[in-house]
């Protein structure tokens, strides 16, 4: 009742979609409208970060979008977990599949699996594109475990760029209050649609702020997760800076286009003689927009969700002079590597990725570096740290992890001596580890 | 039987009677058995009856000193039971309120002889002897003798025979000190059984000589043969100052000097690294002296022009000025000549015009004499706070090198707190015009590890030698000499050295793995060389990674020191803060890490302070197990990001220094790849508020590559707006500011 009360003195000149509707009412409305289709999710997800399998739980929030069990959420809750189960807010529980997911965009398309017969509700997408600051939205999830939470607030800002979170989409900022557990859930608007999927907050004291992947660019990812079980990416090594950088005070001197600020090595742009400095003033033809870096987001997923098999065209100046260059774009791929723990070993391991690692790929194109060491261990006690390269083990080089496991399993094998010398790289120098696994961490008395 | 008998009885009378009585039955039992027994006159301890009366305990009850005077070590001769100085300082003796006791003989009803110790006059508060009062009359310096006069009843003397000492009875004093605090009951012989003299051995002192029929003939206080008696000696009066003409003597051969040094240069950023170097390099403990930029010391006038200045080599690399103080008013300044490798020492020429001549140095050993010690140390600017005091030189050691030297001396004279900044000089007594007879040598002893591991570190022991001998160092011959300890201009004072071998420390494991726990005493000496630089002079001999760097040896060593890194745990790969350098405020800049691990490690160090150029003797533990040598010659250090030349924007709040090779490995860039690093932003400069941050790579400006602090300058030379391509790590961007004019400030 406080809340409605301070909502009347608040925006009794209030224009808004639908004006002249009593707020608490409208909020009763929209609520009724998405709550049944909210889903408490709890997922068992294996961790390696400890240098062994581990399982934790993970919670989170989902709403369903499809009358068949079609649920969304973000990556980030699902990622890694063995088994997904969802509570919907009438009690009924079901466990549920992964259908796709993507880490760059953090959304995830999963299904309940329904007993024949089993009906559910589920709600419907609105636009993000005419939101505006300061309209009303209420949050759906479980922050902090608390399942069926409802919270409300306004928009703050609709077309927020955050540095770090931002390469295919912008975020909505609100000050609906969103915890962890909220991720995955919906960002409904007053007429009952969802707008967006919460997905960051912040834990700082005073500061109010969650934010919300957009409706708009969700779908577009949600449609290729449910066609391919994943977004094909396509890259080229480009990398984009606003004409206009106000926070660094940096300013070119012109209107339209997008200022490339390097390109990686190795890379179709760098290949295709793209330089730093370069303006791109159309792509394929279509003018490119980069004034400010609110509008990277969306350049950036517009070149790539280009087809990696078709050339891309691009028009730059260059000191003055028109160019135009031929980029061939390829695959993304995996923006992770694979994990795995080594038992008797102590520690997990994983693939070099350009995107994840960026500085172990610059010393090792193929292979593998460990990701957690056991303590205690055995690999701790041979002196290995998380972020070596490993280049060797018992003189036979490895590139891959399967290639781990080919000398793991033959090594650890009955009769053989528990001792392998290693070789890895630690801040690119070559370093010898003897690893001594005589020693069983394992057991369990 | 009846002569026996005759001479029991007046040796019971002469103890007195109770006692005596019931002894006599007992002794006239035991005297049967006891046949041939040389002493036939034989008190208790073996000694005549007489002999044992007339000796007493002199006991000294003592004063504590001043504060910043020599503090006294009561101490005799080496312990040959233990090969320690035994004994308590003056100072401990006063605050435990008691007295320092030895025997003393009655020489005559109201004299007693003694040991003299050398005792400051003014910390004696008084003497008694038994529990009488007694005065210090005579002293004999040389015979390490005093006699004193003692109040009261007269006591029964020893009769003194003419003749040769064969036998030596030493004083028990322990005895005699529990005879007094337990009672006469359970009186023990004040002196131990007679024992042959042989020749030329030196006695126990201090001793009652006697002759061949057991009749005393003289004493020994000082260790000598040769018999004391108080009649004709050399005397002095009790008060005479034997101190004080050394003085006089010690102002012409000891010469206060001044030290002046730059100042330190500013750690670039990455402190941590820098300053573990400067550590390395120099001795720890003196730390506090790598900031300082004077210091005050003194020098031993070696020749009529050649200084020897007392200074730790630490200090050598930033010495700009040497100043000697002739005389209070006469400052002189002298050149650097060369500082040497096994004592901590430097020789320094006074202009010719100020080379007066000197009395010269007597060669050779002086021992079994009474000498004064002169303690000097440095007071403040062209002043030397100077103590003398008589001592008495025992018998040298040849505890270093062979040379004759005075162990226990040094040692007991200087207190704990300026140990390291005096020096203990040995003058002749009583001659103003006399040279030095004995001078401190602060002698380096190596430690047995190089490499930083361990806390292992030279060590500075300062020994007394001939004075003769320190003053050869003044024309030592080249392998004396340490070519690469001497002052260097500002760009080569931070040189580290460099073999081109990237080591890594062995381990438990690792010397298991390789079978060699033994030879690396379990691991944990001992490094595997990783990788090998092209051009260096471990490639040029041909080592391998693989192999394990086991010992060095360097040029003029004596012994082989064993390799022993510190533990080097910069952490993984992602350690550096890439990804929230945006977030981390201007002021902690400074206190980042770099990135890349130090290219300057304690073992170079430690290969910079055996000096470039010199040669080390390298042997390696193959993985085979075989041994092999090398020779190495230890090349100048590359240079790497501490020491890169740098250049500052002004305009633009941006220090950019060049791109050396550590770095180039560290980022993966070619030979030719072009750049320049930021080493530090000006806060609320324009490169920081552009985004620019310590450790990125500019690599063009205005479109145009950037090799060198030359080209930075060229292009860089006006105000106006920029435009620079800057790397961190693996991305790229664009940055652009307008610089200031910065002389328009």
């Amino acid at each position: 009742m406080v809340w409605a009360g301070w909502f009347w003195v608040g925006i009794a000149h209030a224009v808004m979609p639908g004006s002249g509707v009593d707020v608490t009412a409208a909020i009763a409305a929209a609520r009724e409208k998405v709550q049944a289709a909210v889903l408490y999710v709890k997922c068992e997800r294996v961790d390696t970060s400890d240098g062994r399998r581990l399982t934790e739980s993970v919670s989170g929030s989902a709403f369903l979008i499809d009358t068949n069990g079609e649920f969304v959420t973000n990556w980030h809750v699902v990622d890694k977990a063995a088994s997904i189960r969802c509570l919907l807010t009438d009690g009924r529980h079901f466990d549920a599949e992964l259908l796709g997911s993507d880490k760059s965009s953090d959304l995830a398309l999963c299904r309940l699996r329904l007993p024949a017969g089993e009906q559910v509700p589920c709600a419907a997408f609105g636009t993000s594109d005419d939101l505006a600051e300061g309209d009303f939205v209420i949050a759906m999830g479980a922050p902090w475990g608390l399942n069926r939470s409802v919270t409300v607030g306004a928009i703050s800002c609709a077309r927020r760029y955050l540095g770090g979170h931002s390469e295919y989409t912008h975020w909505i900022q609100t000050d609906t209050a969103i915890g962890p557990g909220n991720s995955g859930g919906p960002l409904v608007n007053l007429r009952g649609q969802v707008i967006g999927i919460n997905a960051l907050g912040t834990m700082l004291p005073g500061a109010n702020f969650g934010f919300a992947i957009p409706a708009d660019e969700a779908r577009v990812v949600i449609d290729l997760l449910r066609r391919d079980g994943k977004v094909n990416w396509s890259w080229c090594g480009l990398d984009l800076q606003p004409l206009r950088d106000f926070e660094h005070n940096i300013y070119f001197a012109a209107s339209n286009g997008v200022i490339v600020a390097g390109t990686a090595p190795d890379s179709p742009a760098r290949r295709a003689g793209v330089m730093p400095q370069d303006r791109i003033i159309r792509i394929n033809g279509v003018p490119a927009n980069g004034l400010t870096e609110e509008a990277l987001p969306d350049l950036r997923r517009r070149i790539a969700l280009l087809p990696e098999s078709e050339a891309i065209a691009l028009e730059i100046v260059r000191g003055g002079e028109k160019l135009a260059l031929t980029l061939s774009p390829r695959a993304k791929g995996r923006v992770e590597g694979e994990e795995r723990a080594f038992k008797r070993w102590n520690f997990s391991a994983k693939s070099i990725n350009q995107f994840e690692t960026p500085v172990l790929f610059l010393r090792r194109k193929s292979g593998v570096y460990v990701f957690g060491v056991t303590s205690p261990g055995n690999a701790e006690r041979a002196g290995m740290q998380r972020h070596d390269i490993i280049l060797s083990i018992a003189g036979h080089e490895i590139t891959s992890l399967d290639a781990l496991d080919d000398v793991h399993r033959r090594v650890t094998s009955d009769g053989a001596e528990p001792r392998v010398s290693v070789r890895i790289l630690r801040n690119g120098r070559p370093r010898e580890l003897s690893l001594d696994f005589s020693r069983d961490f394992e057991r369990v008395y | 039987m009846k002569d026996t008998e005759c001479s029991l009885k007046k040796v019971h009378e002469g103890y007195g009677t109770g006692v005596g009585r019931v002894l006599r039955v007992s002794m006239a039992v035991t005297l049967g058995l006891v046949v041939g027994c040389a002493s036939s006159r034989a008190g208790r301890g073996g000694l005549p009856a007489a002999c044992d009366a007339a000796t007493v305990l002199v006991a000294y009850r003592l004063r504590a000193g001043e504060p910043g005077e020599p503090n006294l070590q009561i101490s005799g001769e080496r312990c040959p039971n233990c090969g320690g100085y035994h004994g308590d300082s003056l100072d401990m003796y006063a605050k435990t309120q008691r007295s320092h006791f030895a025997p003393g003989y009655f020489v005559a009803p109201e004299w007693v002889v003694t040991e003299d110790f050398f005792l400051p006059a003014a910390q004696i508060a008084g003497v008694t002897v038994g529990d009488r009062p007694a005065t210090i009359e005579r002293r004999f310096p040389d015979r390490k003798a005093m006699l004193l006069r003692v109040a009261g009843a007269p006591h029964a003397p020893l009769k003194m025979a003419a003749g040769k000492p064969a036998y030596a009875a030493s004083a028990n004093p322990q005895a005699m000190i529990r005879n007094r605090l337990l009672a006469p009951a359970r009186a023990e012989p004040p002196s131990g059984a007679p024992a042959r003299l042989v020749p030329g051995a030196v006695v126990a002192s201090p001793a009652l000589l006697l002759d061949a029929r057991l009749r005393p003939v003289g004493f020994s206080f000082d260790g000598s043969g040769e018999p004391f008696v108080p009649q004709g000696a050399v005397s002095v009066a009790p008060d005479a100052d034997l101190a004080a003409p050394a003085v006089a003597a010690a102002a012409r051969f000891i010469v206060p000097v001044t030290l002046a040094f730059r100042s330190p240069k500013k750690a670039r950023a990455g402190d941590d690294d820098f300053s573990r170097y400067v550590r390395y390099r120099f001795r720890a403990s003196d730390e506090a002296d790598n900031d300082a930029t004077v210091r005050h010391t003194f020098a031993f006038r070696a020749t009529s022009s050649r200084l020897l200045v007392y200074a730790p080599p630490s200090c050598l690399a930033r010495l700009e000025t040497i100043t000697a103080y002739l005389s209070p008013s006469n400052a002189v300044c002298a050149t650097f000549a060369h500082a040497y490798r096994q004592v901590e020492l430097f020789a320094a020429d006074l202009p010719a015009a100020q080379a007066s001549p000197l009395p010269a140095i007597v060669p050779g050993a002086a021992a079994r004499r009474a000498a004064v010690a002169v303690v000097v140390a440095p007071e403040g600017r062209g002043r030397l706070d100077i103590h003398a005091l008589p001592v008495f030189l025992t018998a040298p050691t040849p505890a270093w090198r062979d040379y004759p030297v005075q162990e226990a001396i040094g040692a007991s004279l200087v207190s704990h707190d300026r140990a390291s900044e005096s020096g203990v000089f040995i003058f002749p007594l009583g001659d103003p015009a006399a040279a030095p007879l004995y001078a401190p040598a602060p002698v380096i002893r190596p430690a047995n590890a190089i490499g930083g591991g361990g806390y292992d570190s030279d060590d500075c022991e300062t020994l007394l030698i001939p004075a003769a001998m320190l003053a050869a160092f003044a024309h030592a011959p080249a392998s004396e000499v340490n070519p690469a300890l001497k002052p260097l201009p500002s760009d080569k004072e931070d040189v580290s050295g460099w073999l081109g071998m990237d080591l890594q420390p062995l381990t438990r494991e690792l010397a298991e793995a390789r079978s060699m726990l033994g030879a690396t005493d379990g691991g944990r000496f001992g490094a595997i060389v990783a990788s090998v630089a092209k051009g260096s002079p471990a490639a040029v001999a041909g080592i391998q990674s693989g192999w394990v760097l086991h010992t060095l040896t360097p040029e003029g060593s004596v012994c082989p020191l064993s390799v022993w890194l510190e533990e080097n745990d910069s952490g993984g790969e992602e350690r550096f803060p890439w990804d929230q350098l945006d977030e981390i405020p201007p002021q902690y800049f400074s206190r980042l890490p770099t990135p890349w691990p130090p290219a300057v490690t304690p073992f170079n160090a430690a290969l910079g302070a055996l000096g470039v150029g010199s040669t080390v003797t390298a042997r390696f533990l193959l993985p085979d197990g075989s041994r092999r040598s090398n020779v190495l010659a230890i090349a100048e250090a590359p240079l790497s990001y501490v020491n890169a030349p740098a250049q500052v924007w002004k305009g633009a709040g941006v220090t950019l220094c060049a791109l050396t090779q550590d770095v180039r490995d560290y980022l993966g860039l070619g030979p030719d790849a072009p750049g320049l690093v930021v080493c530090a932003v000006e806060p609320g400069g324009a490169a920081v508020t552009a985004g620019l941050r310590p450790y990125e790579l500019v690599t063009h400006i205005n479109g145009t590559p950037l090799r060198s602090s030359e080209e930075l300058a060229a292009l860089t030379a006006r105000a106006g707006a920029y435009r620079l391509n800057v790397t961190r790590m693996t991305a790229s961007r664009v940055v652009s500011f307008t610089s200031r004019d910065p002389t328009k400030e």
